[in-house]
């Protein structure tokens, strides 16, 4: 029988997802990707989890929850640091800690992020997988898991959605595009940004008014970078780094207004948000900053959203006519 | 009346109002009830006041805003259902083409709006916190022992106002309390409570804005002279409280829909036998699915007409089905 290693779909699944998949299907193992999320694993993610975590985190438990009957391992990546000099948050760090918590019987399988990198080395993989397979077939498997994360990410670039770029890359289907249109920019965290639940379908709502949303994810990390040279001192967090350089990339594409979508309790975000509110203000770009927690009803949400577009809308009207 | 009017309907959490305006923007009827936790037959207690005089009208017609906007809208046949800032907006740019900044005070919730050259460039929301809004008010005069109409008046008298955290209700309560058994005057407290309100609003809702005048006062604590006063010794500048200033939703709504009757042309509204009809929502939990949606099912007559809450749009297609 081939051992089941749970995936949670959840954090940095969104970025990283297509790696893990592929890495352990080439291994001989069967990866189980957990559902989108829905509000009964979100609901017991909440119960099973500390208070002060951010609703990310408790949805990823929500997450281990529903994969724990159907795996044999649960795999749970700790990143530290995958870029030279900044670092994943904290919560990502004791993540495997926080997990074992909540799941208690289930043994976990930790993905470790080695030397500045999370594409992995042989290390990469936990122990008491790594004695049933030879180094040469561990970094065969490597070799093609980074591929298929470049081809994922080369997608997302293309302006796809994470959900969309998995089912190109593991379907080979293209899904249908809309035409382009209107530009909106979406920042935040790709697990914010990506599951319905948690931003209560905020892309899906933005595509309906007949704009085309433009992510972080859009950009490529060199571009990225070259837009944080400018600033005066680095950012420590490479979450953080990601947001600040996207939304000056799309101050530069001129996009009609950027929607900031962050988690509450979110400390690092706490920080950016000041930073992005003020370069916004300098450039004259309407910026909405919405923060996410359990609690957030919709209407509030929605109301924000529609008011946004609203306000985006008739300044058009106003300019043209 | 023979160039036909259109209806604005706001349905707040504390408060229903209704405006019926000429085709030239000027309000002939307003109407402001307490919503009583039951929008439906506010709004039907509405639409009787207004049915013997405007029955005959042609409404050419109608807007709804308000957090219950899709619910009444669902059932009146709005042609327009915004969100309460742009109707907000769009009123206070009417009444006061000049105006640079919109401070708005409702039931539950606070907004500002920032306009730059007769266009809204930003605004800004209360987040879950409701120590700056009416409601609180409400609740603290009802513990004074106050009608909330007077307590305007009550915060102009005082000469010396306490300083009351106003940074959350429970806390500002227990300092109000705090403050009464020191043997502060009720005018002092009520005219601190005051100050407090307006230092918190400008600390949540208006943080980073920059404030710059005209100001336009609006919603329905705009009626409160003692909050308007602190507003003006914080800001350093006059506050103007606009004519219709508790209906400015409501009228802002019936603006918008004149503005989208430009555009399409008809009208789908129920007609005002509707305070008379039976109205009946249910909402159960769809269960077909994970998500688990908190469906809501909005029945005329024992016929549905409209439905929402889900994420699959399964039960919203009854909307499409029943207008056509």
């Amino acid at each position: 029988m081939r051992i089941k290693i749970g995936i949670p779909r959840a954090l940095l699944y969104y970025w990283y997802g297509p790696l893990w998949r592929v890495f352990l299907a080439e291994l001989g193992l069967t990866p189980v990707v957990s559902g989108p999320t829905g509000k009964e694993l979100l609901n017991t993610g909440v119960k099973a989890t500390v208070d002060e975590a951010c609703l990310p985190v408790k949805v990823f438990i929500g997450h281990c929850l529903s994969l724990r009957a159907q795996c044999d391992f649960l795999m749970v990546p700790r990143l530290v640091s995958v870029n030279k000099k900044d670092y994943i948050c904290p919560k990502f760090m004791g993540l495997p800690e926080m997990t074992r918590q909540a799941v208690g019987d289930r043994p976990l399988f930790i993905w470790k992020s080695e030397k500045n990198c999370a594409l992995g080395s042989p290390q990469a993989l936990p122990a008491v997988l790594r004695q049933g397979f030879s180094a040469r077939r561990i970094k065969k498997g490597l070799q093609k898991a980074e591929a298929a994360f470049r081809t994922y990410h080369r997608l997302l670039q293309e302006g796809l959605f994470p959900e969309e770029a998995e089912t190109v890359l593991f379907t080979g289907a293209f899904p249908h595009r809309a035409e382009k249109g209107r530009r909106i920019g979406l920042i935040g965290h790709p697990y914010c940004l990506y599951d319905p639940l948690i931003n209560l379908g905020t892309i899906d709502l933005l595509q309906r008014y007949g704009f085309q949303v433009l992510a972080p994810e859009y950009f490529t990390p060199r571009q990225i970078e070259a837009e944080l040279r400018l600033l005066t001192k680095p950012l420590f967090w490479t979450l953080s780094q990601r947001i600040v350089g996207a939304f000056r990339l799309l101050c530069k594409q001129r996009v009609e207004g950027i929607i900031y979508l962050s988690a509450f309790a979110c400390g690092p975000e706490a920080l950016i948000g000041e930073l992005v509110k003020k370069e916004a203000k300098v450039a004259g770009l309407p910026l909405l900053q919405l923060a996410l927690d359990e609690h957030s009803g919709e209407a509030g949400l929605v109301t924000r959203i529609e008011a946004f577009i609203d306000l985006l809308q008739r300044k058009r009207r106003l300019s043209c006519v | 009346m023979e160039d036909g009017v259109y209806l604005g309907v706001d349905v707040g959490s504390v408060s229903t109002n209704l405006v019926v305006m000429a085709p030239n923007g000027r309000i002939i009827k307003k109407i402001y009830l307490r919503t009583e936790g039951n929008p439906i037959s506010s709004v039907q207690k509405a639409f009787r006041e207004v049915a013997p005089e405007f029955s005959q009208a042609k409404v050419l017609g109608v807007g709804v805003t308000g957090s219950g906007r899709q619910l009444i809208g669902a059932i009146i046949g709005a042609d327009v259902i915004k969100n309460e800032i742009t109707a907000h907006g769009v009123a206070a740019l009417r009444a006061y083409p000049q105006v640079r900044t919109v401070l708005e005070i409702g039931g539950q919730d606070s907004k500002i709006i920032l306009i730059d050259h007769g266009v809204a460039v930003d605004f800004g929301m209360n987040t879950v916190c409701a120590a700056g809004t009416g409601s609180f008010l409400d609740q603290q005069a009802h513990r004074l022992n106050l009608s909330i109409e007077e307590f305007g008046q009550i915060a102009l008298r005082s000469k010396h106002p306490v300083r009351i955290a106003g940074r959350c209700s429970v806390f500002a309560e227990s300092d109000m309390i705090h403050k009464q058994q020191m043997g502060h005057s009720l005018e002092d407290i009520v005219a601190g409570l005051c100050a407090a309100l307006v230092r918190n609003y400008l600390n949540n809702v208006g943080k980073g804005k920059e404030i710059r005048p005209p100001i336009l006062f609006q919603g329905g604590v705009a009626a409160n002279a003692g909050i308007k006063r602190a507003f003006e010794q914080e800001l350093g500048h006059p506050v103007i409280v606009p004519e219709y200033y508790d209906t400015m939703g409501a009228w802002g709504s019936a603006l918008l829909a004149q503005e989208e009757k430009a555009v399409y042309g008809k009208t789908s509204f129920r007609g005002f036998q509707l305070s008379e009809e039976e109205i009946g929502v249910s909402s159960f939990e769809c269960v077909d699915c994970p998500n688990r949606c908190e469906v809501v099912k909005v029945q005329i007559n024992q016929r549905p007409v409209s439905g929402w809450g889900d994420r699959c749009g399964k039960w919203q297609r009854i909307n499409t089905e029943a207008t056509g």
